[in-house]
């Protein structure tokens, strides 16, 4: 995996942040590419190959979840959304829009530098096409439904297995309650969050995945779930 | 209903007459041979005093009548017949007549005595019980729902309450049709009503000495007694109003100078916590810019971590100020969900790891915790503000530890330091929002600053409860109670 050959883009508005983004992910050997509104962001993210997109929700020319809007329908390029503390739901609108990912200001570089590069991997990866999925001693085949942890073969009912599928195919990426509950139960159930709850406490007692050392599934607090990457 | 219990007690008065004099006519009949023939008659005699002390005047009288019958019919010559041979048989029949209905009578008029003084015993008691339950009465609304009952319970008239506020008459119930608001203002006015053009139902009003508190409006005119009844009412339920008024005027008072107290202390408190890390923040940068040439690595590296843990420190005292306004403000909505204890814990632990990692933090937490019914970031929130508070009276390397139970009817989160320890008197204080901001983040002995105030509201919005207990190897516990709540488990599989 090239990594010089990376191309970031960050919608920003504020000089400062801008700055320290581009120092660090500069260092990491990135190419930055900066646009300071989402008119320019959204020019810029369909004029040239774009990696992924880092994007602040508060620019000053248009809110940042038709942003989101926007860019999904063009394509499928990794967005990180970075907003501010104690909106919740803003956070899930970004994500149910299409974003992949979010941090939250103020925030260290290390954060968001692990975000950036599970996103990169995954976009290189696209284990989606693989029968086999493979995360450490975890082994998941998609085709016959079969779970090995440590080479043991571990039953799983089809809930389990549609949930564990659905985080696995895309590592890193934060599924919302909502979509989690559209997908598994369907539509009617997507505030049911307790059935989602009492299922991940099955599939992690079954991974034997400790909640606070969590080796596979991560709860991100009134948001969702991701799969450790 | 009270005419229908009359109309049973008198039926079953006859049929107790009827009775009284058949059993009477018997024995009678077995005393004969024994007793001298007009002897016979003060057995009648017994039975109507009976009956007059028993039932009321009507069955006296029947019973009188049916006695004087049955025994002219059976005891007096000619037998079986109602004729009357002897002379003075028909002189004791007349006089039994008459004393009968005298003894009747009177024993039916103590009678009516007694129930009537037992009436009023019983109004004196329901008075009674009425103005002690306005003396107890702690709020406005406690009384008029008190006053509600009584006049329910006095009579069966629809009624409602007129109260004034801002020039407007309100109604309770809103939907009760009352005279139009210039006959009201009359009224409110200290007007009587029967100076007023004619008005269908009833007004009482309840007042203090300079003012109107509040109207009661019957959509008829009460009997007398209820009339009296209500009038008494009113002035208790008037005295108790002006009582409670007078509190909440009080208690209102209070409310705004300590509003005003919390501002000016907060302000202090920005002051002072926001620029205790900001000038080391500014310090070790400027130093940083200034002299970095001529620093060791070690040094910048040292104020480098300064400026980061500074800043960190800068922003949770931000999230406690957000906090806490938003809380005093009342203007937190609980999101709650289902969410496992286990998950927040975790949340709090990574987002103080910098601080906690350089102690050692035990995790006890019972495998069988159900999932809880609260807005999980409040519950995050309200630990790491406790760990934040246990992590600074621990120096690096002393131990923490976290224990979660389940009780039979809450969840109990138990998070114990080995710092200094919290003195008696000042147990309750450190959750006094007033007194945290008061004292400062970094002014108290304890070490606890509004975090603690902003767990304890955070706890309290849940149902739940915050207390500090002495850690028996040194030093705190907080004793964090959640209630439980019933999960409706659905089709998971």
């Amino acid at each position: 995996m090239n990594i010089a050959a990376k191309t970031i883009l960050i919608i920003e508005d504020e000089a400062q942040i801008r700055q320290f983004l581009r120092i660090s992910l500069e260092a990491q050997s990135y190419t930055v590419v900066i646009a300071t509104n989402a008119a320019e962001g959204l020019e810029l993210a369909g004029k040239q190959p774009v990696d992924l997109i880092i994007l602040d929700l508060g620019l000053p020319d248009r809110d940042g979840q038709q942003v989101i809007q926007e860019l999904r329908k063009r394509s499928q390029i990794p967005i990180i959304v970075l907003s501010v503390r104690a909106s919740e739901d803003e956070k899930v609108r970004a994500l149910d829009a299409g974003a992949n990912d979010y941090v939250t200001k103020p925030f260290g570089i290390s954060e968001l530098m692990a975000r950036v590069r599970a996103l990169i991997r995954i976009n290189d990866n696209q284990p989606s096409t693989q029968a086999k999925i493979q995360f450490d001693n975890l082994t998941i085949d998609t085709q016959s439904h079969e779970v090995w942890l440590d080479n043991q073969a571990i039953h799983l009912s089809r809930k389990e297995f549609e949930l564990l599928y659905q985080l696995t195919v895309t590592p890193g990426r934060i599924l919302t309650h909502q979509q989690l509950l559209k997908i598994i139960w369907g539509e009617h159930f997507v505030s049911e969050t307790h059935y989602l709850r009492i299922l991940v406490g099955h599939l992690r007692q079954k991974l034997n995945d400790d909640p606070m050392q969590p080796r596979f599934i991560i709860t991100v607090q009134g948001i969702g779930y991701r799969f450790k990457y | 209903m009270f005419n229908i219990t009359k109309t049973t007690s008198l039926i079953t008065g006859y049929w107790l007459a009827t009775l009284t004099v058949i059993v009477i006519s018997l024995v009678t009949e077995l005393l004969t041979p024994w007793l001298p023939h007009t002897s016979l008659l003060l057995l009648f005699m017994a039975g109507i005093v009976f009956i007059s002390a028993k039932t009321a005047l009507g069955p006296a009288i029947f019973a009188s009548a049916l006695s004087f019958t049955v025994f002219n019919f059976f005891f007096t010559e000619p037998f079986f017949t109602l004729d009357i041979t002897h002379r003075h048989d028909f002189a004791t029949l007349l006089l039994f007549i008459s004393v009968s209905l005298i003894t009747g009578n009177l024993a039916s008029k103590m009678r009516q005595a007694i129930a009537d003084s037992r009436q009023a015993l019983d109004r004196q008691h329901r008075f009674f019980s009425f103005s002690q339950k306005m003396t107890s009465a702690a709020t406005s609304q406690e009384v008029m729902s008190r006053l509600k009952y009584a006049v329910e319970q006095t009579t069966s008239t629809p009624f409602c309450f007129i109260e004034k506020q801002q020039q407007q008459f309100i109604c309770t119930p809103s939907t009760f049709s009352v005279p139009d608001d210039e006959i009201l203002n009359s009224i409110w006015q200290y007007e009587r009503e029967d100076e007023l053009p004619h008005i269908k139902g009833q007004f009482f009003s309840l007042r203090s000495a300079d003012k109107t508190l509040a109207l009661i409006y019957l959509s008829k005119r009460l009997s007398e007694s209820q009339s009296s009844a209500l009038h008494t009412f009113s002035n208790l339920a008037a005295l108790a109003l002006q009582r409670t008024l007078l509190a909440e005027d009080l208690e209102k008072t209070r409310l705004i100078s300590e509003t005003e107290q919390l501002r000016s202390a907060l302000l202090s408190s920005v002051s002072h916590d926001l620029r205790t890390p900001l000038s080391s923040i500014i310090g070790s940068a400027s130093s940083l810019l200034e002299y970095h040439e001529k620093l060791s690595q070690q040094d910048q590296q040292q104020l480098l971590t300064t400026i980061l843990d500074e800043s960190q420190r800068l922003d949770r005292h931000i999230q406690n100020l957000l906090d806490m306004t938003r809380f005093g403000q009342g203007k937190v909505t609980l999101k709650r969900d289902w969410v496992d204890i286990k998950d927040i814990t975790a949340g709090a632990l990574y987002r103080l790891h910098d601080e906690l990692d350089k102690r050692h933090v035990e995790i006890d937490i019972q495998d069988n915790m159900p999932i809880i019914w609260v807005h999980g970031l409040l519950i995050e929130q309200a630990l790491v503000n406790i760990l934040d508070n246990a992590s600074r009276v621990t120096p690096v390397g002393g131990q923490i530890h976290l224990a979660a139970r389940l009780t039979t009817d809450c969840i109990e989160i138990d998070i114990s330091d080995n710092g200094p320890g919290i003195a008696d008197q000042e147990k309750e204080k450190i959750f006094d929002m007033f007194y945290s901001v008061a004292h400062g983040d970094s002014q108290t002995k304890t070490g606890t600053g509004l975090g603690l105030a902003i767990s304890k509201g955070m706890i309290a919005a849940h149902g739940g409860n915050i207390t500090v207990l002495d850690n028996p190897s040194g030093g705190t516990i907080m004793h964090v109670t959640l209630p439980k709540h019933p999960v409706v488990y659905g089709p998971e599989k």
